[in-house]
């Protein structure tokens, strides 16, 4: 219907300029005069482009219904251009090819603001990041984190285009002269309720709307990536996404653009998490259930955005079903989850829970209870949200995490007098996240928004090593030792997001964070013949409290219709051990619309961290160690430079985009240094700064039957430090030269779905030694008889050796059963489908071809490298029940 | 509903698929997790040992490292894996670029140690506070060449032994006796010095010996703020051997440009020597880098969680250590006089 009224518009223009009057007269040369009084525009125009040779482009629509009028002798064309457009709400802007492009003129009174919330049709859940287009003014936006949007337009009502990952595309008539927020209700599309429906974009939706360097994400997409063991996770989905490159395989670790884990800001709901995984780095924390979408920005970091170097990886949980009480069900081979959600009383809010617990190793327990350690983890995420009236809203979310894994050995026996001894080693390890967040969110009129924020964020690892030995039930000897570490953030940020006019737009606001480190203690007691001997607190590195804030402010300008550009400016700074660091973080954005298919973005950001993570394996461990900068270790930094060039072909956007990074302030553990060395964590590091470069590119089908991503990315990231590798420049151990990966998703019928996954990336830069060589000791001075004390290991340059290179192919199929009262869900796949022996760590060993060789035997040593692999073949199972 | 049919027959059919061939990966590619890697060859260097100081002759060893492509072959002699010591070396000590001495081959008169013939000495002595470089020539080898120089003397006020001390060790509920040594020096202010404590075993008053089996083990409890670098050796622990076989280095890093005491607790399980005896030295910066990396490398080499240690040697274009050290004050202790072996 739409594109018919087009194509109408279209003819009449055409029949316009054949039938135009001949109200303009050549005066002298170049020079015109022009008499007209509420002619119709769209004649005017066409008399004036005949008239006087002038190449005018406009969108029908622009000037459909409109008129004009201009008496006016011996005008250069602009000029006649402009006096015809007076009125209209509508200006003339030249281009370098001599051109006049005729588009809306914001700075008119005539300009309305329209705002508005983008919902879930069928839940009332608030959407973020979907895209809102005023089809006839060339103007859009997109929601913010509460699904809001804001539009200025020149008329009384706009046409909407709204869209949104895996929602059918949403086109809507607004009067400007309603003053509440709107809701625009958003249907889930076809293929997501099972059909084979495709919806169409009905009219294609500039990609200049989007920022640059910002990819949000529905977790419905993310969960088609094909699990590992069943386990549909968000952070592994994200690994697919350019410019984001894995840890060891099988993890869910993000490295991006060259940056470290620790330098992935990941926020739930606004509160920091700083253990994302559960399972020692396999699964994230995340129960993707629970979670709406995520969004995750590697490069063009607006101002309002810091405290990390590499990423910003957002979560928002679901808010739940405003309309009706749902719920979900779900078994796999490794965890099981339940989540209910519904309406608040009176439909002025709503709330969501979701838990999720392990079943792995409950289920290898009971099969052999005394040769596998007992490993088991939960989630619990919850959020409630209430309307304060049509323009407040309060959000609560609650969320918890908790990993516990044993390893128990016990051995008894009846002495001769019949006492029964038993003797006991047992070892636990555990981690937990707990976090808090309290938002209140307003739409101030119909151009401002504010959100004022308080969050908690509690992360504690812990581990308990306890040997004991008892007679008749009581404790004869025993050593325990227990080690904790952990970090509390108690936190308050504000925001408003300020409209000032349809081409300029102000974002403000601040936040400040007291960090509360614990980075080890240590408990040890021991008892022997019944009687405590030592019973010791040992604290190396004692609490670090930092106060971090943060100030900030971004103009978003709209510099002409093709060029927009987001300039900020962000101070940050922490307060430790009463010594101030402050930086300055100026940030820009542009985008420049090179044609209506072509995109150009350059971006610059500075950016600071005052938090190090120590990490030896790279895994996600918890064994990492978050510490503060301190009076004496800086914080860190980085300046980042990136360009690209989208391009729209249908249905597929395309993207080539380089980047250049240097950043220092970075911390490494020395040599031989480790977490568990027991000593203050200052005297195990050292300073140091890195590059990072590369370039990505990526190909989207984001909509159709077949849907599906391609990316690659070719990059270099370096490190240099003092005391490392002789202070020459070495790999990052993550320095991943090649890193592709191919997604591809199709709808087989109405309830099919089937999904292929290919990942391949080039080998991890690790530290190997290439000869063997003596040691000698001083003795020989004194004895030539004296033999060398052993051999050691000679390094080449740090990360200096490359593992192999890693691939697998990922399958799932995903079957859903629509009943009168929901759907069931069954999803089967298989991780590493042709069993690619891809590496997790690589050892050197020796072996010798003798072992007991006798005095004058010769021996031939050997060694070799052996390269340990975890993730197989591995098959999946999953149903969902959902009501 | 016939639609429906439709769909689930084909879907059943692209299930089945993906089963079937999840099964036949499942059953028949699933196999060991554990491959091994080959390392690119690199050709062997010269690997050089010298410590020098002006309280001893020049001692250099030569031997020849081994790639680690390559398999090592030979005798293991106490309980170390070959690497070939290379006995056709020309060694030469220089000073101010003259060349100072040329060592010879020792000939050890052993079968036991018939093809160990890789030690190089000479009756010349290093003299306190010069600069010497070592030059090592072998046929089919790059020459190596390395620098290091005997640092300026530290005097030493006290020194002292006492075999009446008890002291308690972390998993003993009950006092044991120790001998105890005790240095105390003031440290130069505004450099970085480095030292070293040594616990030879006597043959007998006049000559320091070494031990060719185990012996004798020595417990040794040290003041952990010695330690600037990390590893597992912390303070106060209680180590069961002396970090790389009865010695450890230090900085000056706890107390630069202060009168220091330090003091070392001694338990001496076996004792059937007829003594031993401590001696306190400074020794050269690389003297220090070298042993405290080989230490390192040698007590985190079973924990996977730590980063590599890279030798630090002096010696261009090979492996091992050229260092000078100085003598600051020894203590002899006498155990058992009729002892002497």
């Amino acid at each position: 219907m739409h594109r018919t009224a087009t194509l109408a518009l279209v003819f009449l223009c055409l029949a316009a300029f054949l039938t135009a009057p001949a109200n303009v007269h050549a005066q002298s040369s170049g020079r015109y005069a022009l008499s007209v009084e509420n002619e119709p525009l769209p004649v005017v125009l066409a008399d004036v482009k005949e008239k006087t040779g002038i190449d005018l482009i406009f969108e029908p629509a622009l000037v459909e219904g409109k008129s004009a009028s201009c008496t006016a002798r011996n005008l250069r064309p602009p000029a006649l251009l402009r006096c015809v457009l007076v009125g209209t709400g509508i200006r003339a802007e030249r281009l370098r090819s001599g051109t006049f492009a005729l588009r809306l003129d914001p700075s008119t009174d005539a300009v309305q603001s329209v705002s508005g919330f983008v919902r879930d049709a069928e839940t009332g859940e608030a959407l973020p990041g979907a895209t809102v287009y005023a089809m006839d003014h060339g103007q859009g936006t997109t929601t913010n984190a509460y699904g809001y949007f804001r539009l200025s337009v020149p008329s009384d009502t706009v046409r909407v285009l709204v869209r949104f990952l895996g929602y059918t595309v949403l086109e809507r008539d607004i009067s400007t002269r309603q003053s509440d927020p709107v809701d625009l209700a958003m249907q889930r599309s076809a293929i997501e309720l099972g059909g084979v429906e495709i919806a169409e974009d009905r009219e294609r939706i500039p990609v200049t709307m989007t920022e640059p360097g910002a990819l949000t994400l529905p977790v419905a997409q993310l969960e088609k990536t094909p699990p590992l063991l069943g386990e549909p996770d968000v952070l592994r989905g994200l690994q697919f996404a350019p410019g984001v490159q894995t840890g060891p395989e099988g993890s869910a670790g993000l490295f991006v653009r060259g940056g470290s884990r620790g330098q992935n800001l990941i926020l739930l709901d606004g509160a920091p998490v700083y253990n994302a995984y559960h399972a020692f780095g396999f699964l994230s924390v995340f129960s993707p259930h629970a979670v709406r979408n995520v969004e995750l920005r590697t490069g063009a970091f607006p101002a309002r955005y810091g405290g990390r170097l590499a990423s910003v990886v957002s979560l928002h949980l679901n808010e739940g079903n405003r309309h009706a009480y749902s719920g979900e069900a779900s078994l796999g081979l490794v965890s099981a989850y339940a989540t209910g959600e519904g309406p608040l009383p009176g439909e002025q809010g709503s709330f969501m829970v979701t838990a999720r617990r392990s079943v792995a190793g409950d289920i290898a327990h009971w099969v052999a209870p005394d040769d596998v350690p007992f490993g088991r983890f939960y989630d619990i995420s919850a959020k409630a949200n209430v309307d304060l009236g049509d323009r407040d809203q309060l959000y609560v979310s609650v969320y918890r995490s908790r990993d516990a894994y044993d390893n128990d050995t016990r051995e008894g026996s009846d002495t001769a007098s019949g006492q029964r001894r038993r003797q006991a080693n047992t070892f636990h390890m555990g981690w937990e996240n707990t976090l808090a967040t309290l938002r209140w969110s307003r739409a101030h009129g119909d151009d401002a928004f504010i959100q004022v924020m308080a969050l908690v964020s509690d992360y504690r690892y812990r581990t308990r090593r306890d040997q004991y030995l008892t007679e008749n039930e009581q404790v004869i000897d025993r050593t325990a030792l227990a080690t904790t570490s952990g970090l509390t953030d108690f936190g308050s940020r504000v925001d408003v997001d300020l409209l000032v006019s349809p081409r300029y737009r102000v974002r403000a606001g601040g936040s400040a964070t007291l960090h509360q480190y614990d980075p080890g203690r240590r408990d040890l007691r021991v008892m022997a013949d019944r009687e405590t001997v030592l019973n010791t607190s040992v604290e190396p590195s004692g609490r670090t409290e930092t106060l971090e804030w943060a100030g900030y402010a971004e103009n978003q300008v709209e510099v002409t219709s093709r060029l927009f550009a987001n300039a900020g400016m962000r101070i940050s700074g922490s307060l430790v051990e009463g010594s101030p660091r402050v930086h300055l973080e100026p940030r820009l954005q542009t985008t420049l619309q090179l044609t209506d298919a072509l995109q150009w973005t350059a971006s610059y950001a500075r950016m600071a961290q005052y938090v190090h993570q120590l990490s030896n394996s790279g895994v996600g461990l918890p064994t990492d160690l978050w510490v503060p900068a301190t009076r004496d270790i800086g914080a860190q930094s980085s300046h980042q430079v990136s360009t690209g060039v989208s391009a729209t072909l249908g249905r597929t956007v395309a993207r080539v985009e380089g980047y250049r990074k240097w950043m220092d302030g970075l911390l490494e553990y020395r040599p031989g240094a480790s977490y568990v060395s027991g000593r203050d964590w200052r005297t195990l590091v050292t300073e140091g700064t890195g590059h990072a470069q590369g370039i990505e590119v990526s190909v989207q089908k984001p909509a159709g039957r077949l849907t599906g991503q391609f990316s690659y990315t070719l990059s270099k990231s370096t490190r240099t430090f003092d005391a490392l590798n002789g202070g020459d420049p070495f790999p990052f151990r993550y320095d991943h030269r090649h890193h592709m990966a191919v997604t591809a998703s199709y709808a087989l019928t109405k309830t099919w779905t089937g999904t292929v996954a290919w990942m391949y990336r080039s080998g991890s830069a690790i530290t190997m030694p290439s000869q063997r060589s003596s040691v000698e000791s001083e003795w020989f001075l004194y004895s030539e008889h004296q033999l060398p004390l052993g051999a050691v290991w000679e390094y080449g340059e740090r990360n200096g050796y490359r593992m192999p290179a890693s691939h697998r192919l990922d399958l799932s199929i995903l079957r859903t059963i629509p009943t009168s009262w929901g759907h069931h869900e069954i999803q089967a796949g298989v991780y590493n489908a042709y069993n690619q022996k891809n590496p997790f760590f690589l050892f050197l060993d020796t072996r010798r071809d003798v072992d007991n060789p006798g005095p004058n035997q010769e021996v031939e040593f050997q060694t070799y490298g052996r390269v340990i692999s975890l993730l197989p073949t591995v098959p999946s199972l999953r149903y969902t029940v959902s009501f | 509903m016939t639609s429906l049919t439709k769909d689930s027959r084909r879907g059943a059919a692209a299930v089945a698929s993906v089963a079937v061939a999840v099964l036949f990966l499942v059953f028949t590619g699933c196999g060991d997790t554990v491959t091994e890697v080959s390392f690119p060859d690199t050709e062997p260097r010269l690997t050089v040992t010298s410590y020098f100081n002006p309280d001893s002759t020049w001692r250099v060893r030569v031997s020849q490292s081994s790639s680690l492509a390559e398999n090592r072959r030979g005798r293991q002699l106490g309980g170390v894996e070959p690497l070939p010591p290379v006995g056709n070396a020309t060694v030469q000590i220089l000073r101010s670029g003259q060349v100072v001495d040329t060592l010879r081959n020792i000939d050890l008169d052993s079968p036991l140690y018939a093809d160990y013939d890789g030690t190089y000495g000479t009756a010349f002595t290093p003299t306190a506070g010069a600069s010497y470089t070592l030059r090592v020539e072998a046929p089919g080898f790059d020459p190596v060449t390395a620098e290091s120089a005997v640092p300026a003397p530290i005097p030493v006020t006290h020194a002292s032994f006492s075999d009446s001390v008890y002291i308690y060790r972390p998993d003993s509920p009950d006092p044991e006796p120790v001998s105890q040594f005790t240095f105390r020096f003031t440290d130069p202010p505004g450099e970085r010095n480095y030292y070293r404590v040594v616990l030879y075993p006597r043959r007998n008053d006049v000559t320091r010996g070494f031990a060719p089996i185990d012996v004798f083990t020595i417990n040794a409890e040290i003041d952990r703020d010695l330690f600037a670098d990390p590893g597992t050796f912390a303070s106060g622990d209680w180590v069961e051997e002396f970090p790389f076989r009865r010695s450890v280095v230090f900085t000056d890093n706890a107390f630069d440009g202060q009168e220091y005491e330090l003091t070392v607790s001694v338990l001496i399980s076996r004792s059937y020597l007829y003594g031993y005896e401590a001696v306190l030295s400074t020794i050269s910066e690389e003297y220090y880098k070298y042993r405290q990396s080989v230490w390192l490398q040698e007590v985190t080499a079973k924990n996977p969680f730590t980063e590599p240690v890279t030798i630090q040697s002096n010696v261009e274009g090979g492996f091992g250590i050229f260092g000078g050290a100085r003598s600051m004050a020894s203590t002899l202790v006498v155990l058992d006089s009729s002892a002497a072996w």
